[in-house]
């Protein structure tokens, strides 16, 4: 299973991603667990929200992040949220 | 040296609510009191509520609505529907026991996340010898109500608590 650059993402309706103010971190929920973000893996989850591929989700963190080089940081991570069940494509 | 590490103690992640003692089975192994008939106080619902935003408020965000049998408490919706306005990821954990399709929209409404399904044991016989109430169907009937109900894909699912039963392996977990 790897990320189809042609299709676009979205978030696992099965899961929830939020903010955690006590732990002042973003987490994905699932049944019984939580995983705990970083700030650069928590900006990659909220752009999959089903309207960008994974070449529309690099350039919009690069221009709003100001930067360039993310796609195979982005990639990289994109292949493990999808191993994880946290994203999706159709 | 052993026992000289300090131990980081970070906030509480998970919230266990046993809502009451009540409970149509009675498995032998439960941490229910034998003589839970006797206990008729319980908190009411300002209490659990004001519970629930305290322990949230300390970090808690995994919810389990257990007992005894949650859904013999008539404001479990309103419990979760209060949890679910504060962020909790709330999860029913039931024994299936007047679990319907009804129910099961109604607290998914209310923003029930997940629910746990208790199994005694793969066979009707067993299950419902362990359980002490004929309970096999009611467990079986809720995991089809809550896939009809799309709570989530999966999210009705089994469990077997306790000391699991040489064949309790297979009910169904996912």
């Amino acid at each position: 299973m790897s990320i189809n650059p042609d299709q676009t993402i979205k978030f696992s309706p099965m899961h929830r991603l939020q903010w955690e103010e006590v732990q002042q971190k973003d987490v994905i929920l699932y049944p019984e667990g939580m995983v705990e973000l970083n700030q650069s893996s928590a900006e990659i989850l909220k752009m999959c929200d089903g309207t960008r591929n994974l070449a529309q989700i690099v350039s919009d963190l690069e221009q709003k992040f100001a930067t360039t080089g993310l796609v195979n940081d982005i990639t990289a991570f994109l292949e493990v949220a999808l191993k994880n069940g946290w994203i999706q494509q159709n | 040296m052993a026992g000289s590490n300090k131990t980081n103690i970070t906030p509480p992640r998970w919230l266990l609510a046993e809502l009451t003692y009540a409970c149509p089975l009675q498995c032998p192994y439960c941490s229910n009191p034998i003589d839970y008939a006797k206990y008729q106080s319980e908190l009411d619902t300002e209490d659990w509520k004001r519970v629930l935003t305290q322990a949230r408020k300390m970090g808690a965000v995994q919810l389990g609505f257990s007992g005894g049998e949650p859904l013999t408490r008539k404001d479990l919706p309103e419990l979760v529907k209060h949890a679910r306005d504060l962020g909790y990821y709330s999860n029913l954990i039931t024994s299936g026991y007047g679990l319907t399709e009804e129910k099961i929209i109604q607290l998914k409404e209310a923003g029930l996340d997940h629910i746990q399904v208790s199994i005694q044991a793969s066979s009707q016989e067993l299950n419902d010898h362990i359980a002490g109430t004929a309970s096999f169907q009611h467990k079986k009937r809720s995991r089809t109500s809550g896939q009809k109900a799309r709570l989530s894909d999966g999210a009705v699912r089994g469990h077997s608590p306790g000391k699991h039963p040489p064949d309790a392996g297979n009910t169904g977990n996912g």
